[in-house]
């Protein structure tokens, strides 16, 4: 408690807040731009913190971070334009929203829910992180692999009208994922050539390109049918009962936010598609999700700002960086002369606490930037779609070529612009490309290695319980939508009978009663 | 829609094939019975069943689509700009491609307003260079004739 003191004062220095406000607000316009990740943010000012205190200089990456990660969410909504990879489930209810006019309370949930998801996320690192670390180590190849199903079978919540279509997207999206090296025998897969196909399809551009791209194309409609502008902008606020209701859905979703954070090798993307998966599983109105549902947008926003404290459980007590970021901000630790793993805690805790309590105001001044900004942020949909497609390409070129400065992966979104016009066009939902995509390479590499691990004895995936929990939910998912069909047929079938037996029964007392008389 | 899915089915089985077809020239490699092609052909197989499904499906189902068709002139023309602009930036650079692009792109959308026609080719220019160019050091591409 002393710590968490002393760590509340180191942060009231002006300099520390200064740099807390200027950081927040770099990665929310970072995280905003299509192509330009949390990643790329907090690897480009990682040499400007070089020549700052060490609290300083984490901080100013931890704002960029937890920023980014927020930030992906605005255009997401306002444009179908995800800034951030982790915020493309956001897009599928967020921008629904605004196509009802209702972009102003999207943003304000997405706000609310962005800060209440990562000031509980480290919460949860103060106070429970070494335990969950230790959890996390569990986390062997067999449950990675059941981990990267029960994501894949996520699928089935976001196919929006045919599963089958989802399921052929998604598998369509599996074979592209094994484009490159194989991860095992270090086979050249599918790449014809290109050694810039060596590593695979990056995904980012392809999600540019399905989502962004695509919608810039399908804008083009809107002009020639002379639909210049979005909906009207409702200034629609949230109202108390809304967000009452909303509650249960932004805990859950920090819960799984926090646990998927922390394992290695999974982040924010898969955070925000399971747990928009389970809040349609738990909400009352599924049907709505997909067409402009505020818990979707709750649920995925939640979960990603939730993933940024989750993610650093492992990184500050073992030392183990969980995605990019977390690595970029083991290598900003150590050459600020603090060696993150066990130690940490006993030989720095005050500038670790001094950091949970940075990282608590970062992700308040979310709030203070969303809720601030939010007339500002809609002002884009009053401009005309003539001048905003154009900005919106120039924008999925620029930011795909800034990946890694090489045109590739500008073709690649291009063509994955068109191919995500098509499938819009042709009821294909684009979603389960991008889930098959991120967690493609987890499945087949762990699957492997499970094998490898086990001998070639499948087994091995359903004889370890969390990996066996996993396979099983991943198998209700899938069929969920199945499941519910029949379970309604069922009592559809059931209350038929009852009321044909109803019928008879009324008949009889009839006929009864006809003879008596 | 119902044609649209037929050929949809008939694409997405074609693709399974290629996949599958590809990956049987794999070098045999296997590490504990999976070789790199082992992934691969499952996709590839599952895709064909689900190609097949929706086949069946669509062969069922009557068809209740309406042709919107009459549309697309437009999107096949920025499709075909973007296309050309990619094609154009590592020659001539990024900073003389884009503007001629952006007004192009106007003029196909009857865009009469000069403010808009001059303003929008510059502010994007100006907004990527500043940005992209000088504040993340993003190396634009200036083009083969002026590098």
């Amino acid at each position: 408690m002393e710590l968490l003191i002393n760590g509340f004062l180191n942060i009231l220095d002006i300099k520390v807040i200064f740099i807390l406000f200027l950081a927040g607000a770099i990665g929310i316009i970072l995280g905003a731009l299509p192509g330009l990740t949390a990643t790329m943010g907090v690897a480009l000012l990682l040499p400007v913190t070089f020549g700052m205190e060490p609290v300083t200089g984490i901080l100013l990456l931890v704002g960029v971070y937890f920023g980014a990660i927020y930030g992906g969410s605005i255009t997401a909504i306002l444009l179908r334009t995800p800034g951030t990879p982790s915020s493309a489930a956001t897009a599928l209810d967020g921008y629904e929203m605004t196509k009802k006019g209702q972009a102003y309370k999207a943003l304000t949930i997405s706000t609310l829910s962005s800060a209440i998801g990562g000031v509980i996320s480290v919460i949860i690192l103060i106070l429970v992180a070494p335990q969950l670390a230790r959890f996390a180590l569990k986390f062997s190849a067999p449950e990675s692999f059941a981990l990267a199903l029960f994501g894949l079978a996520i699928i089935s919540s976001i196919s929006g009208k045919s599963l089958l279509k989802g399921l052929i997207a998604g598998v369509a999206g599996l074979l592209i994922a094994t484009i490159g090296i194989d991860p095992i025998g270090g086979f050249p897969r599918f790449t014809l050539g290109f050694s810039n196909l060596m590593s695979g399809v990056n995904y980012i551009p392809v999600l540019i390109g399905l989502f962004a791209a695509s919608e810039a194309f399908r804008s083009m409609e809107d002009i020639f049918k002379g639909n210049l502008k979005f909906n009207a902008i409702e200034k629609v606020k949230l109202k108390w009962y809304e967000f009452k209701r909303l509650i249960t859905v932004i805990l859950r979703s920090t819960g799984i936010g926090t646990f998927i954070g922390m394992i290695p090798g999974a982040g924010g993307d898969i955070a925000s598609f399971v747990a928009y998966n389970e809040a349609k599983r738990f909400s009352k109105k599924p049907d709505e999700f997909g067409k402009g549902n505020p818990e979707g947008v709750s649920a995925s926003e939640a979960a990603n700002n939730a993933c940024t404290g989750g993610a650093m459980i492992p990184l500050l007590t073992l030392g183990i960086p969980g995605d990019a970021v977390t690595a970029v901000m083991l290598g900003a630790l150590m050459v600020q002369g603090l060696q993150p793993g066990p130690l940490l805690f006993s030989n720095h805790g005050d500038i670790v606490y001094t950091l949970f309590i940075g990282m608590m105001l970062a992700n308040l001044l979310i709030l203070f930037y969303g809720l601030l900004g939010i007339r500002l942020f809609v002002r884009i949909l009053t401009i005309p779609k003539v001048v905003l497609t154009p900005v919106i390409l120039v924008l999925c070129i620029v930011g795909s070529y800034s990946l890694g400065n090489n045109f590739f992966d500008v073709w690649v979104m291009l063509v994955a612009g068109v191919i995500g016009y098509f499938m819009h066009r042709y009821e294909f939902p684009v979603s389960p490309v991008i889930l098959a995509l991120i967690l493609g390479p987890m499945l087949e590499a762990n699957l492997r290695r499970s094998l490898v691990l086990s001998n070639g004895d499948i087994g091995i995936l359903f004889t370890r319980p969390i990996s066996l929990t996993l396979i099983v939910l991943a198998i209700l998912t899938l069929f969920y939508p199945l499941i519910l069909k029949v379970i309604k047929g069922f009592k559809g079938n059931s209350q038929l009978e009852n009321s044909g037996l109803n019928q008879d029964l009324d008949e009889d007392d009839n006929k009864k009663d006809t003879v008596a008389k | 829609m119902r044609t649209a899915n037929i050929i949809s089915s008939f694409i997405a089985v074609g693709i399974a094939l290629l996949f599958y077809v590809m990956a049987n020239q794999f070098k045999d490699i296997p590490v504990q019975d999976t070789g790199p092609a082992f992934m691969p052909q499952l996709y590839a197989g599952i895709l064909v069943i689900l190609a097949i499904l929706l086949f069946i499906n669509s062969i069922k189902a009557k068809d209740n689509s309406k042709s919107s068709s009459s549309n697309s002139k437009l999107v096949f023309l920025t499709m075909l700009l973007i296309t050309l602009l990619i094609s154009l930036i590592p020659v001539l650079g990024f900073y003389i491609v884009t503007p001629l692009a952006v007004v192009a792109f106007l003029l196909m959308c009857k865009e009469k307003n000069l403010f808009i026609l001059i303003g929008l080719p510059l502010g994007i220019v100006l907004f990527i260079y500043v940005l992209f160019q000088k504040l993340l050091l993003v190396p634009i591409p200036l083009g083969k004739i002026f590098q």
